[in-house]
């Protein structure tokens, strides 16, 4: 997905019809099925995006970030999708890799400053995901956690869309590796469903 | 001293920074009796002030920059020295921002403020790492201070440079990249990558380049644009100011893929503002995830943010708990404007004149 969003900016932000033609040739040689049969529907608006409403995404990001940080950043860059894919929280093993601090990010320290206590650490607040929640369920944080956040928007809307469970979002994550394996692909695949999406978020869509 | 204020160690006003208990100002925009400047960049290290302290590295750069007389007097500093300088104990300590970057610890009775200029905490081979320095006000920039600014991984970003270069072997790529520190990484990224064929570049960035290469900096074969026939620079990269790559200069150039490396880069409309056909998202600034962490592992309780989205970033210190305000501080953001503009003239070639 990456590479087919890398694709489409490459495509919009050349002038030359040749050098268009030669971003495709060079996309469809390189990249393997299924991607490409899926780039080539998209491509040729052989893809319907009918679950992908603005209000939709606009309820999806709503439960994963701040809302006067989502205004802020809707001010900023003008479009309601490229927002949320840039806002979308990341994996936790995608998270920050190159940082020096190290990641998950510690605490900040409690001797310090008024109101420290009440701190949590801001790599859960970005990774949005109510941790808390999973948290409170009294399940040992799995080592598989960091699927959960590899879910972009498209595979949420999938969630919504395609499962049983229409309005939340499943209390109990799947700790079994097949299961979480199937979610995985399944999330890759609607992520190409809904090309629109997640497109120049590092990590998106990764498979 | 119980009762102490930070406002009483640093305060802004309209020169910058100003610590009263040491008498200096950090990062003065108008000419001061002292001044410690954080690092080269032309909005924080101007000349004209009576006594400089600084890094050796930063104290080079503005000698190329400014010239032999660029301030009063100078002393260089190591990372983690410490100075006295009145009431207070000042040492500089590695941002990672770019060579000889350094944040500003000021302490006083205890009291421990950092300014930390420009910074990042991703990995940059061609400066120090950042170094995190516990305090009790943590003053930082938010230049990419919005949720939307996640730069991700600067390798891939040049793996995406070097893969367009061999798609297209019969155009030359042109990058744009601010002079001093992201023209050096970018470089250094290319041959961590692999690349070893000889990088150009822009007039205006020889000088600073080749001091990097001075400092130890590996950057392999570099040579001037300039003097270049047009066919000769088919299949090669060249390093450019940003503002070069929409002028006439680029008619040197076989049918240039005009790339830029910059955080703003992440977003299209910044891209597509510029001209540019192949963004880079390179920075030489903390994103939001590195700010926010740096911010949490100061400890600081209290964050001071300027220059750059401070509204953001200061919500979301108040959502964590901690004291947090913009500062009033202005002149600061345009890191190259000025020698850009200066030095361009020397790479025209004869005959073409620059755009006003
Ligand atoms: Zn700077």
């Amino acid at each position: 997905m990456n590479r087919f969003a890398e694709l489409l900016d490459r495509l919009a932000y050349e002038p030359g019809r040749n050098n268009k033609i030669r971003l495709l040739v060079g996309y469809f040689r390189e990249t393997a099925d299924p991607d490409r049969g899926y780039a080539l529907a998209a491509l040729t608006g052989a893809l319907s995006f009918k679950h992908a409403k603005p209000g939709l995404i606009r309820d999806l990001i709503a439960e994963r970030t701040d809302p006067v940080l989502f205004g802020y950043s809707y001010d900023y860059v003008g479009d309601l999708s490229e927002t949320v894919a840039l806002m979308w929280p990341k994996s936790s093993s995608a998270h920050h890799s190159e940082s020096f601090l190290g990641h998950p990010s510690p605490h900040p320290s409690p001797a310090r400053g008024e109101g420290a206590q009440s701190l949590c650490s801001p790599h859960n607040d970005v990774e949005g995901i109510d941790v808390s929640e999973r948290r409170t369920t009294g399940q040992a944080p799995s080592p598989l956690r960091g699927r959960v956040g590899e879910r972009g928007i498209a595979g949420e809307i999938a969630v919504r869309f395609y499962s049983r469970t229409t309005t939340r979002l499943p209390q109990h994550w799947p700790t079994s590796s097949p299961h979480c394996a199937r979610s995985a692909r399944l999330s890759c695949r609607r992520s190409l469903r809904a090309g629109w999406t997640s497109s120049t978020r590092p990590g998106a869509g990764r498979c | 001293m119980v009762g102490m204020r930070p406002q009483d160690i640093l305060i802004p006003v309209p020169a910058g920074l100003c610590c009263k208990p040491g008498g200096f100002h950090i990062d003065p925009v108008r000419p001061v009796e002292r001044a410690l400047i954080t690092h080269g960049h032309s909005d924080h290290a101007r000349a004209g002030h009576g006594a400089v302290l600084a890094t050796q590295e930063t104290l080079d750069m503005m000698r190329l920059r400014y010239g032999e007389n660029f301030a009063g007097s100078v002393q260089a500093v190591a990372y983690g020295e410490e100075i006295r300088l009145g009431d207070v104990t000042v040492s500089f300590h590695p941002a990672g921002h770019v060579l000889g970057s350094a944040q500003i610890s000021v302490t006083c009775k205890d009291r421990r403020i950092v300014a930390s200029g420009d910074y990042k905490d991703a990995r940059d081979p061609t400066c120090a790492p950042f170094e995190l320095v516990p305090c009790d006000v943590f003053i930082t920039e938010a230049t990419f201070g919005l949720p939307v600014f996640r730069h991700g991984d600067a390798a891939g970003e040049a793996n995406k440079l070097l893969a367009s270069v061999k798609l297209f072997p019969e155009r030359a790529h042109l990058v744009g990249a601010y002079s001093l520190g992201k023209a050096q990484r970018v470089i250094a990224l290319l041959r961590e990558a692999g690349y070893d064929a000889p990088i150009y570049l822009h007039g205006a960035m020889e000088k600073i380049t080749y001091y990097y290469q001075e400092r130890g900096i590996a950057l392999g074969e570099l040579r001037p644009v300039r003097g270049m026939k047009k066919a000769e620079l088919a299949g090669t990269i060249t390093l450019a100011p940003p503002s070069a790559t929409s002028d006439v200069w680029t008619r040197r150039f076989p049918d240039p893929v005009t790339a830029f490396a910059s955080g703003w880069m992440r977003v299209r409309a910044r891209a597509r503002q510029g001209g540019i056909e192949l963004p880079l998202v390179i920075s030489d600034h903390a994103d939001w995830d590195g700010l926010t962490a740096t911010i949490a592992a100061t400890g600081a309780g209290e964050i001071w943010v300027t220059h750059g989205q401070e509204d953001a970033l200061v919500h979301w210190c108040k959502s964590k708990g901690l004291a947090a305000r913009p500062l009033d501080l202005v002149g600061y953001g345009d890191e190259d404007e000025g020698e850009t503009a200066a030095t361009t003239g020397e790479a025209q070639p004869a005959g073409e004149t620059k755009k006003p």
